[in-house]
């Protein structure tokens, strides 16, 4: 089932008075459920692709359909109350409010939909323990934990509102190998479960988590692979992806 | 250091408008520094300076020819180290005084006459003395007594018209609580002095008088106890330098009093201010100061160069201030004018802008010193990585939002106001501070313009809406029974001053029939004297007298015991005593004044008037005891008015910029997390709703502290500036609903604000914030 369309869709940004076409006429279809990556080098336009996607940012032309609705003419507000519902965010620099605890963190996105206090706390309890975050740890703030443990909890605030979609920007950008496994296993795991994840990033460790991995260039898909479901060890899978990167010039 | 001067000039373009509003609060406070200081030093100094170039003598004493005699002379000689004498005549009469007609002593003298003591000048323009001309005080020319104008005097003699043609400055002898000397031409003045040879007295201008009370009690003794007050012919008065200089500048004072005051509270608030600024614009600048550290720029270099961005301003803002305080001060100077008399035009005291400069540049130095620390203990790396220079303190979690019953957003500012509980603080005390100095300004301007019964009281005074003064000859006791049984007259009693020693000082002593019969009921604690053996104190005069209630005093030349009853309130006689206790204290005590007191609703004007007709020939004055009160409040209620009035202004101005500024700055520095919650699907209108709910807190409790203070405090704060006066309590009316009224004004406008500065939350970009 196609969750997000994009047709024409353009993205210019004003550089000192000189107009830069990040995104070219792109014609688009997210499927429902898919880890969909989005790879390709500095500057091809990934997070610019994905913002838009997000309704984060709007386009300069074109239009997004996201789950049968129009978000490229909708205003700033109309957009964050959409984005609240629908979206949820993992960032690379986690962006975890500073002055709040990981749990407070969690029910500020929650409690931003849902007035069922009880739920949603319940939620958070679950999904925090799901993520291996003990409750000693929820009531720490961001910087007194790793940040490996920041961006689960970051993936849990994302999860909480059941989002049509995760979008994650790279999320394993600022952690250690060890830890952005972890991240990217929870990824993984709630993508088995049924949720759709969009994840830009530059790392082929992350890349080989998608079933689809789609490669820009110069605002323009330059192609995809469809690399089905993650296995974790399965080398075929691996060398296809690697084979598919090559072909783009990556 | 050109390298500093590049940091602090790149620093203030990129603040431009928070620079700007902290350069207007500093330019206010600057303004009200100058004001103050020209007022606390230069108008007393000016008042003292022109007191010593017209060779004002210690005291002057006007006594009526007809008191005179080669005894007097002798002993006031003896009693002085010099004197100068000099013929005047003396009238009572009445002139316009803006919309009203007042009583006044009239002292004419010969222009030509010279004076060594006591000279006088004229001031502003002038034309030379026509032979109908006549030089008047310059007080009168704010009270529509301007050049070319007749000034026409109506005596009991009939009514004399002259042509001003000048304004006079003298000390001693200008109408504020003295005689008023109107200099004529020598044949007018030969003509009056003719014409009224009952009327002539001498004006003596003498030096080194121990004890001007005691002086005159002793002339009067030598003239045998006939002198009075109001007679034009039997006149022993006198006055000191002291007396008049407290008199004259006291306003003043009382005007620098709060406005340095308030001036300090806007001083301390601005440091607050400063600091805040100081600091978050060095938390805003982490990164940039982490890229000057790494390429080899030094903290003490860094600091300077903010100590130099925000010196620069405020020095700016100080020199700016000099152009509205130029304009300011000689407005002040006017409104001064109608109590000092003084044509004070201070000009430009350089000085004063000087000194208030020095204070505003240290305050930002020590903001910036107490603000900067940090910056020495930073490495470069932690800088760059954006690390604050405030102390990490372990933080707590307050306000749960698994737990709280709160709302979100109320819960997330709450969460706010814990966090940043220092700043909450400071918004708090600031509130609480300038609420608190509007709401006595408000009390100030309410007691001042709208209901003036508590101001009315506060000299002391007992205030009647007629009064006559008989002649000595008169049947006093058939002439009150007379005025009694007159339609309009409510009640009528005699009152009088008597001027005499007690416990060894020679006091000012008010004497009634029945005090309980007294309007003012100024009695602060006991009662009123109800017999012959008790008389009340004032606060002055307990403390000149060291006495309590109950003790004894001795009183009058008969040296006669009497029992403190009471300490009233007030800030012209001393003590009180009953007719009878009068005169046990002076048997030749005599009463002369009847105060009359009208039913309401009653027009005193023509009661007085038709009142001296009806008793020409018994009495020698009539005076409209309304109109003089208003006159004299009225000097004290306009100038009090405008200061309530202009300090409540300020208030209200130096509020919103605060919040202005600090919620601007807050905005600011709290962007990335505004950012990050705006990714996460959080609207403006919430964001806005947020950080206003947050500063709400700490600006309603003060806004209401302060109006809480105000109520239960700002009468007693009043008494306590008032009581060096003699006013023990002023007992100033504090409307609760207008203090309320005004707290809700302000809080209204703060929310408000703060909503309209918080509108700006729509500039931040999530988009920006997750791209950077």
């Amino acid at each position: 089932m196609t969750l997000i369309k994009t047709k024409q869709l353009n993205k210019a940004f004003n550089l000192g008075g000189r107009e830069q076409q990040v995104l070219k006429n792109l014609d688009l279809e997210i499927k429902a459920g898919d880890f969909t990556v989005i790879m390709g080098p500095s500057g091809a336009g990934k997070s610019t692709l994905m913002y838009a996607l997000s309704g984060m940012d709007k386009p300069t032309s074109g239009s997004i359909n996201f789950s049968g609705t129009e978000i490229s003419g909708m205003s700033n507000d109309e957009l964050a109350r959409f984005r609240r519902k629908n979206c949820g965010f993992v960032f690379q620099q986690m962006f975890l409010l500073d002055n709040m605890s990981i749990m407070d963190n969690v029910l500020a996105a929650g409690l931003l939909v849902s007035n069922d206090k009880s739920t949603i706390v319940k939620r958070a309890e679950e999904l925090l323990t799901s993520v291996g975050l003990t409750a000693q740890e929820w009531n720490k703030f961001p910087t007194q934990i790793s940040g490996g443990e920041a961006q689960r909890s970051s993936i849990v605030r994302a999860l909480i509102n059941r989002p049509a979609v995760v979008f994650a920007d790279e999320p394993t950008g600022a952690l250690n190998s060890a830890a952005g496994g972890a991240a990217l296993d929870v990824l993984t795991k709630v993508n088995n479960d049924g949720q759709s994840v969009i994840c830009v990033t530059h790392d082929l460790r992350t890349a080989n988590r998608g079933n689809r991995v789609l490669y820009i260039r110069d605002g323009i898909i330059q192609g995809e692979c469809d690399s089905g479901a993650y296995v974790s060890g399965d080398t075929d899978r691996h060398k296809k992806l690697n084979a598919f990167l090559a072909e783009m010039g990556w | 250091m050109r390298r500093i001067l590049l940091l602090a000039g790149a620093n203030i373009r990129r603040a431009k408008l928070q620079m700007g509003i902290l350069a207007i609060l500093f330019l206010i406070a600057a303004m009200l520094m100058n004001v103050g200081f020209a007022l606390l030093f230069n108008f007393g100094n000016y008042f003292d300076e022109m007191a010593e170039d017209l060779n004002t003598s210690d005291a002057l004493i006007v006594i009526s020819q007809n008191l005179w005699s080669e005894e007097s002379e002798a002993y006031l000689r003896s009693q002085v180290t010099e004197y100068e004498k000099h013929s005047v005549v003396l009238l009572m009469g009445e002139i316009p005084w803006g919309d009203n007609i007042v009583n006044q002593a009239f002292m004419f003298s010969d222009v030509a006459e010279v004076r060594n003591f006591s000279q006088w000048k004229l001031v502003g323009d002038y034309e030379p003395l026509s032979a109908n001309g006549v030089y008047i005080p310059f007080g009168m020319n704010i009270h529509g007594h301007e050049l070319g104008n007749d000034f026409t005097i109506a005596t009991d003699q009939g009514d004399f018209t002259f042509v001003i043609d000048g304004h006079t400055e003298s000390i001693l002898s200008d109408g504020v609580n003295t005689f008023a000397n109107l200099f004529v031409p020598t044949t007018q003045f030969q003509m009056l002095y003719d014409q009224f040879s009952n009327y002539r007295a001498y004006l003596f201008f003498a030096n080194g008088v121990a004890n001007v009370s005691g002086l005159l009690f002793e002339l009067d003794v030598i003239a045998g106890s006939v002198a009075s007050g109001l007679s034009p012919d039997l006149v022993m008065a006198g006055i000191t330098l002291e007396s008049i200089s407290m008199f004259r500048t006291m306003m003043a004072n009382m005007t620098a009093m709060i406005m340095v005051l308030f001036t300090l509270i806007i001083a301390l608030v601005s440091l607050f201010v400063v600091r805040f600024r100081i600091k978050n614009s060095l938390e805003e600048d982490i990164g940039r100061i982490g890229s000057l550290k790494a390429i080899g720029y030094e903290s003490k270099q860094v600091i300077r160069s903010v100590i130099l961005q925000y010196g620069v301003v405020i020095f700016i803002a100080s020199v700016l201030a000099i152009v509205p305080t130029i304009f300011i001060l000689p407005a002040i100077g006017n409104v001064l004018a109608s109590q000092s008399g003084i044509f004070w035009q201070p000009g430009i005291t350089p000085e004063f802008y000087a000194l208030t400069t020095v204070i505003l540049v240290l305050i930002v130095w020590l903001g910036t010193k107490i603000s900067a620390r940090g910056i020495k203990k930073i490495t470069p790396v932690a800088a760059l990585r954006g690390e604050s220079i405030a102390n990490q303190k372990t933080k707590r979690n307050r306000i749960l939002l698994s737990k709280t019953k709160l709302p979100l957003i109320p819960a997330l500012a709450g969460k706010s106001v814990f966090q940043g509980f220092r700043q909450s603080l400071m918004m708090f005390f600031i509130m609480l501070a300038v609420s608190l100095t509007g709401m006595i300004s408000l009390v100030i301007f309410y007691n001042a313009t709208i209901d003036l019964s508590a101001f009315e009281l506060i000299p002391g005074n007992e205030r009647a809406n007629s009064a006559i003064a008989l002649r000595p000859e008169v049947d006093h006791r058939a002439l009150q029974a007379e005025v009694i049984a007159l339609p309009d007259v409510r009640d009528a009693q005699f009152h009088d001053f008597m001027f005499t020693i007690a416990n060894e000082e020679f006091v000012s002593i008010s004497v009634m029939d029945d005090f309980d019969r007294r309007v003012t009921r100024n009695i602060h604690r006991g009662s009123f004297p109800r017999t012959a053996y008790e008389v009340a104190i004032s606060g002055i005069g307990a403390n000149l007298f060291g006495t309590e209630i109950g003790d004894v005093i001795y009183i009058g030349t008969t040296e006669a015991p009497f029992t403190v009853s009471g300490i009233f309130s007030g800030m012209a006689e001393v003590a009180m005593l009953t007719a009878e206790g009068a005169l046990r204290a002076n048997p030749d005590f005599t009463q002369n004044v009847l105060f009359i007191y009208l039913y309401r609703g009653t027009d005193a004007a023509i009661f007085t008037e038709n009142l001296g007709i009806q008793f020409a020939a018994e009495s020698f004055m009539v005076i409209n005891g309304d109109a003089e009160f208003e006159e004299g409040a009225g000097i004290f209620a306009s100038i009090l008015s405008m200061v309530g009035i202009v300090i409540l202004i300020i208030a209200i101005c130096v509020i919103m910029l605060i919040l202005y500024l600090v919620i601007g700055a807050t905005i600011i520095r709290r962007h990335r997390e505004l950012g990050i919650q705006k990714a996460i699907g959080y609207t403006t209108g919430e964001l806005m709703r947020q950080i206003s709910m947050a500063f709400s807190l700490p600006v309603v409790l003060g806004t209401v502290s302060g109006v809480v203070l105000g109520i239960f405090f700002a009468g007693d704060l009043l008494n306590v500036a008032m009581r060096p006066m003699g006013v023990l309590a002023a007992n100033l009316l504090v409307n609760n609903v207008w203090l309320l009224a005004a707290g809700g004004i302000l809080v209204v406008l703060a929310i408000g604000l703060s909503l309209l500065v918080t509108w700006r939350i729509r500039k931040i970009s999530a988009y920006k914030l997750v791209t950077e």
